[in-house]
Formats: C-alpha cells, sequence, structure tokens
C-alpha cells in the first residue's frame, strides 16, 4: 500500500513503491508512472499543502485524499496525460476546509472520476480543464452543513477544439440546520461536440427515510447519524476495506 | 395489550379514523379489512407514532401504558413493529449496519457480533435471502418480495411484542408469500404471547395465518366483527353490503 502522511506542507512519512515518484520542493510532486494506488492523508492544524501531482500516460490510478485537520487550505494540481484514468477520492473532515483543486485534461482520451466528500466548514472550488478531444470527467461533491457555511464551485472549461468530450457534475449538500450553503456550477464550453450535465441539490435530510429507521428504534441522533455518514462514504468509490479505515479512522475518531 | 380508545385521526384536516376502538390481547391475531381509502393504514401508521398523522383525540394503551405522546423510535424500542406495506429504499446505508444499530437500540446494549452474524444467516436462510443483500444499501434495488422478506428479516432480528403487517402480502407472489408467512409462523411459535394486526385486503394470507377475529373497516371505524368466516365471506361477497349495522364495541 502507497501511503503519503503530510503535516504542514511537508512530507512526514511515506511509503511508496517505483511506480511513484516523489519529489518535494516548494510544493509536494507526485510522479504516478505506472498503474497503482496510492492514500494521501493531511493532518494537523493550521495546514498549508500544495500537491502536485502528474499521471503518466496510459496509467490508470486511484487516489485517496484523507484530510481530518482544523483551518486548512489545501491546493491540488492534477496534470492527467494521454490515455490516463484517475479515480480521485477525497474526504475531509475539517472545522475550515479552503480547497481548490484544478485538474487539466492534457492528453487525448484522458478521464476524470472524481469524488468530494466532507464535512464542516467548506469553501471548495474545483476547476477541469478538458485541453484536449475525448477528456471525459465525472464529478459527486458530497457534503453535510450541521452548523456551518458551505460554498461549492465547480467549474469546466472546454475550450474550442476539444470534441467529444463528457462532462458530468452532481452536487448535493444535505442542509441539516438552514445553515447557508451554496453551489455554484460553471460550465464554460467553447465546443459543441460535448456532452454536458449538472445537478445541485441543496436539501434537509430525507424525512421517510428517517422515519423508516426511527420506526426501528433507532433515535433521531443516530439515524441521522447513519444517513449522513452513508450519504458521505457512499459517495466515495471505496471497497469495503477502505470504507472501514474511513469510518474507524477520520469518523469516528473525533 | 393493546387498547385503542375513541381514536380520532387527521390528516391535513381531514378525518381518517372517527372513534376508533380496538382491544388486542397477548398472542391474539387480529386482521383489519376494508376497502381502499377507509383507514387502514392510518391506524398502522398511528399506532406506530408516526408523527405525520395526527391524533385529535383518544388514546392508545400497550401494557396499560399511554404511548400517545411517545416518539416512534420510543414505541419501537418498546416492542411495537410495523413491517411496510412499502418499505423505504435509502441510499447509502447498509442493510447489515442498519440492522446491528436497530438490534443494539432494541436490546440498550452492545451486541455479540458472532452471534449476531450467526443469527442474520441463519435468518437470510430462513426467508432465503441472498446473503449479499444484506451489504447492499437498505432495500435498494431489492425486487418488492425481497423488501417484504426483509421486513420479516427484521421483526425476527428485533423480537416485538406487537407485530403490525401492513398489506404485507401485496405484490408478493405465491411462493414468497408462503416464505412470509411461514417465517411470521415460526415468529409467532417461539413467541407465542406476541400478537399480531394484519391488515389486508385478501383473505390469502389468512390461509397460513389463522386470526382470532376479523375487523372490517369503513369510514374510519370498525363496522363489522367476526372470526375467519368473515373473511370468506368478504372474498365472495365484497365489501358493499358489510356494516349496515355498526358495532361500536369492536370485540
Amino acid at each position: 500500500m502507497n501511503i503519503i502522511n503530510i503535516v504542514n506542507n511537508k512530507i512526514s512519512n511515506s511509503k511508496i513503491n517505483n511506480k511513484i515518484k516523489l519529489k518535494e520542493n516548494k510544493n509536494i510532486c507526485i510522479d504516478i508512472i505506472d498503474n497503482t494506488k496510492l492514500y494521501i492523508e493531511i493532518d494537523g492544524i493550521n495546514i498549508k499543502s500544495n500537491i502536485d501531482i502528474n499521471i503518466d500516460e496510459n496509467v490508470n490510478s486511484r487516489i485517496f485524499v484523507f484530510s481530518n485537520s482544523i483551518d486548512s487550505k489545501i491546493n491540488i494540481n492534477v496534470n492527467q496525460n494521454k490515455n490516463s484514468n484517475l479515480i480521485l477520492n477525497s474526504f475531509y473532515k475539517n472545522d475550515d476546509v479552503k480547497e481548490n483543486t484544478i485538474i487539466n485534461l492534457n492528453g487525448y482520451n484522458s478521464n476524470i472520476e472524481y469524488n468530494y466528500s466532507c464535512i464542516g466548514k467548506t469553501n471548495k472550488s474545483l476547476r477541469i480543464n478538458h485541453y484536449f478531444s475525448k477528456t471525459n470527467s465525472i464529478v459527486k461533491n458530497r457534503s453535510v452543513s450541521n452548523n456551518d457555511e458551505i460554498e461549492f464551485e465547480i467549474i469546466e472549461y472546454v475550450p474550442k477544439g476539444s470534441i467529444d468530450c463528457n462532462l458530468s457534475q452532481s452536487s448535493k449538500i444535505i442542509n441539516l440546520k438552514e445553515n447557508k450553503c451554496k453551489i455554484k456550477p460553471i460550465l464554460l464550453i467553447d465546443e459543441k461536440e460535448v456532452n454536458a450535465s449538472h445537478s445541485s441539490v441543496i436539501s434537509p435530510i430525507n424525512d421517510s427515510d428517517l422515519l423508516y429507521l426511527m420506526s426501528r428504534g433507532i433515535d433521531e441522533h443516530n439515524s441521522i447519524n447513519l444517513l449522513v455518514n452513508g450519504f458521505l462514504v457512499n459517495n466515495l468509490n471505496l471497497n469495503e476495506e477502505e470504507k472501514h479505515i474511513l469510518f474507524e479512522k477520520y469518523i469516528f475518531r473525533r | 395489550m393493546l387498547r385503542i380508545e375513541n381514536l380520532n385521526v387527521s390528516i391535513d384536516s381531514k378525518e381518517i379514523l372517527k372513534n376508533f376502538n380496538l382491544s388486542v390481547d397477548e398472542g391474539e391475531v387480529h386482521v383489519i379489512m376494508g376497502p381502499n381509502g377507509v383507514g387502514k393504514s392510518t391506524l398502522s401508521k398511528v399506532l406506530i407514532g408516526d408523527k405525520n398523522y395526527k391524533v385529535n383525540n383518544g388514546n392508545i394503551y400497550y401494557y396499560d401504558e399511554n404511548i400517545k405522546d411517545l416518539t416512534i423510535d420510543e414505541r419501537s424500542r418498546k416492542g411495537i413493529f410495523i413491517a411496510y406495506q412499502h418499505p423505504q429504499e435509502i441510499e447509502g446505508v447498509n442493510n447489515i449496519d442498519f440492522l446491528k444499530t436497530a438490534l443494539m437500540a432494541r436490546l440498550d446494549k452492545p451486541i455479540n457480533l458472532y452471534e449476531f452474524a450467526k443469527s442474520i444467516e441463519k435468518l437470510s436462510n430462513d426467508l432465503k435471502l441472498k446473503e449479499n443483500m444484506l451489504y447492499r444499501n437498505i432495500n435498494a434495488g431489492f425486487s418488492g418480495g425481497e423488501k417484504k422478506k426483509n421486513e420479516i428479516l427484521q421483526m425476527r432480528l428485533l423480537k416485538p411484542n406487537l407485530v403490525i403487517l401492513d398489506e404485507i402480502d401485496s405484490g408478493l407472489d405465491v411462493d414468497s408469500l408462503k416464505i412470509v408467512c411461514e417465517n411470521t409462523l415460526e415468529y409467532l411459535k417461539e413467541n407465542p404471547k406476541t400478537s399480531v394486526v394484519i391488515i389486508t385486503h385478501y383473505p390469502r394470507i389468512l390461509e397460513y395465518i389463522k386470526p382470532d377475529y376479523v375487523h372490517i373497516m369503513k369510514n374510519g371505524k370498525i363496522v363489522e366483527t367476526g372470526d375467519y368466516s368473515l373473511s370468506l365471506k368478504i372474498e365472495k361477497e365484497g365489501f358493499e353490503n358489510i356494516g349496515t349495522n355498526i358495532i361500536e364495541d369492536n370485540k
């Protein structure tokens, strides 16, 4: 298992195989040169992290970014080359998150599946640039607002000449207490031969779901917990072991 | 065990149950039949404490405690269980995690995971449920029959004292109905003090689960009470001529 632990923009620990090249200068640079899976853990207080990820040609990769921090600013820049496939799962359980992710699809037929789940005050910005033809993106953002403001801005850009691209984005926020939440889906498309869709939902918890769980004796607090955790975890493309780790290490930790 | 006295219930200002009375003793099986829209399902929702239904008047006693003001989860933990006509599909919540949490709530203590796993395995086998269904989201993508079997699995796991089967027979094929009924009977054999209220349109389910009383509902109240033969009469003649002489005391 490849793991990189980052604290205050410094690598505190890493265990990686020869399919990953790691450099640390102003930013943390991760070069994935062959098919592999990578876990990135970001932890600590007042974090400012800049992470650059490069996916080489013809490489399939799955990356998990887990953050369990307070007052963090995280910038992630991803560059994907020709025929590369990336599944990027992010789970943030922070007190205050400002996250800015830019994904550049820099080669023909490069594909990104981006799944993002977070709890807590969040200001999330994601931009995906479809710089080449036949590039595909699937974006799923999920968040739960208890006492916090949440804002998602998802920009996807297709310049003229990038044909046969597919863009799909869906964002959903469960707003438990009528907090100020905002979703801004922005599609900047200069090419006609593109399939694009988006959906944005801000809603309270589903009453019928809650009623069903409570009808089995589970009190309201625990029923909401089950629904919220399921909503966030189910959004991520994880196997059962990874889900278990996520629950044990991040969801139940604080 | 259960005593409903002069219950008046409305939803969206429309009165559904009108001075409804019913008394159920331990170990009895009662059947409520009636045409569509007479308040059968409303009765089941009120019994479990669905907050969408407003009780205007009357009382519900369960083991001599007035449970009218208890919440749905409190009633469930006291041993009142409903098998829903349309079980909810819940995305994101794993069936097995849900069952574990529900059992802990019912027992009010941590559970032995090995015993839990063994018990779930046995119940799934008894109900001929595929093992992978336990690891899927609650009822998500289940067929109609699988959903009803999942309700019965929950009933057997949570061991309630009062079971309400709300049109459990609707949408079930012959084989699934048999499995659902056999499992209900097995549960009643293991727990002879458990009482059952079956809400149904058809007497087919009563070929398996023999009732002590059959009640016919019309216009929000019980209009006739009898035994199994009443359900057969209904099947033959329909509901139209039933309840010309309204019986206020239902038992």
